[in-house]
């Protein structure tokens, strides 16, 4: 049995999340509040699976330069725009939020596109400057 | 025994040069405006390798603001600062991606980057970042 793991990055210095609104983490280390977010734009974020076998866990890690108030933040990986799994749920009303998912177990093949996806909710306040990195792992 | 490192680079503004190659790898930022670009750039980016293993794969991303025209760009993996594997091609037209299977012996401390060299544009793209992810078994 072996293992890898897929690091991603992204986020704004500046800006205020949307509500009910989609954020991905993915191959881009830049603007992801400001460019190319939204439910329909996968394809901006996505990264190539380069080997076979077991997603067995995911973890999210967001920097928050202004704290939010307590609606819960969904946070999924996301596979070939059509699967949502690993639910990670975090509070945004603090500088900094880690979350893990160890049993994630979905199976994956190499060619399979991959993104982190961000699910915010309706805030009250909303956050600003929030900067995400994803670690997916993957075991085969 | 398998590992992905994760190369990034790139800049929110700035036109690329032609006939021009770009390094990325060990800094997230500005790659186009820092002169990440010939030695200087290779000696800015590279990345040391943990882990002797075969690069059985690399996978490109590029986003960018304002489209090029449509000559395509040639994207490596280089090693060393002496050989270049794993060629992708793709044009800067709008956001693109591809991957390659270099299959390609790496030891431990052996440093690499993305090069990425740029054709004889007749319309530059401007803003263009880049992710790559190497995987190495």
């Amino acid at each position: 049995m072996s293992f890898y793991t897929i690091m991603t990055a992204a986020g704004w210095e500046s800006g205020t999340l949307a509500n009910a609104f989609v954020y991905w983490v993915g191959g881009d280390f830049y603007n992801s509040t400001r460019t190319g977010s939204g439910i329909a734009n996968f394809d901006l974020w996505k990264i190539k699976v380069p080997k076979s076998g077991t997603i067995v866990f995911f973890s999210i890690a967001a920097r928050i330069a202004v704290a939010a108030t307590t609606e819960v933040v969904q946070h999924f990986i996301r596979i070939n725009d059509t699967t949502d799994v690993g639910q990670i749920n975090l509070v945004y009303d603090g500088n900094e939020r880690l979350g893990m998912n160890t049993a994630v177990a979905q199976a994956i093949t190499a060619g399979d596109y991959i993104s982190g996806k961000v699910l915010t909710p309706t805030w009250v306040t909303q956050p600003q400057g929030v900067r995400w990195r994803c670690e997916i792992g993957i075991q085969f | 025994m398998a590992y992905c490192l994760e190369l990034y680079g790139g800049w929110e503004s700035g036109a690329l040069s032609p006939s021009t190659s770009y390094f990325i790898g060990g800094d997230n930022y500005n790659s186009t405006r820092f002169n990440m670009s010939g030695a200087a750039g290779w000696t800015a980016t590279f990345v040391e390798i943990p882990k002797s293993g075969t690069i059985k794969s690399v996978y490109v991303k590029m986003k960018l603001v304002a489209g090029a025209s449509n000559e395509n760009v040639q994207h490596f993996i280089r090693i060393n600062d002496t050989t270049d594997v794993g060629e992708i091609d793709f044009n800067y037209v709008q956001n693109g991606d591809g991957s390659s299977a270099p299959n390609t012996a790496v030891n431990t401390s052996d440093l690499i980057a993305l090069k990425i060299v740029t054709p004889a544009w007749s319309g530059n793209p401007t803003g263009v970042r880049w992710y790559c992810l190497v995987y190495v078994e």
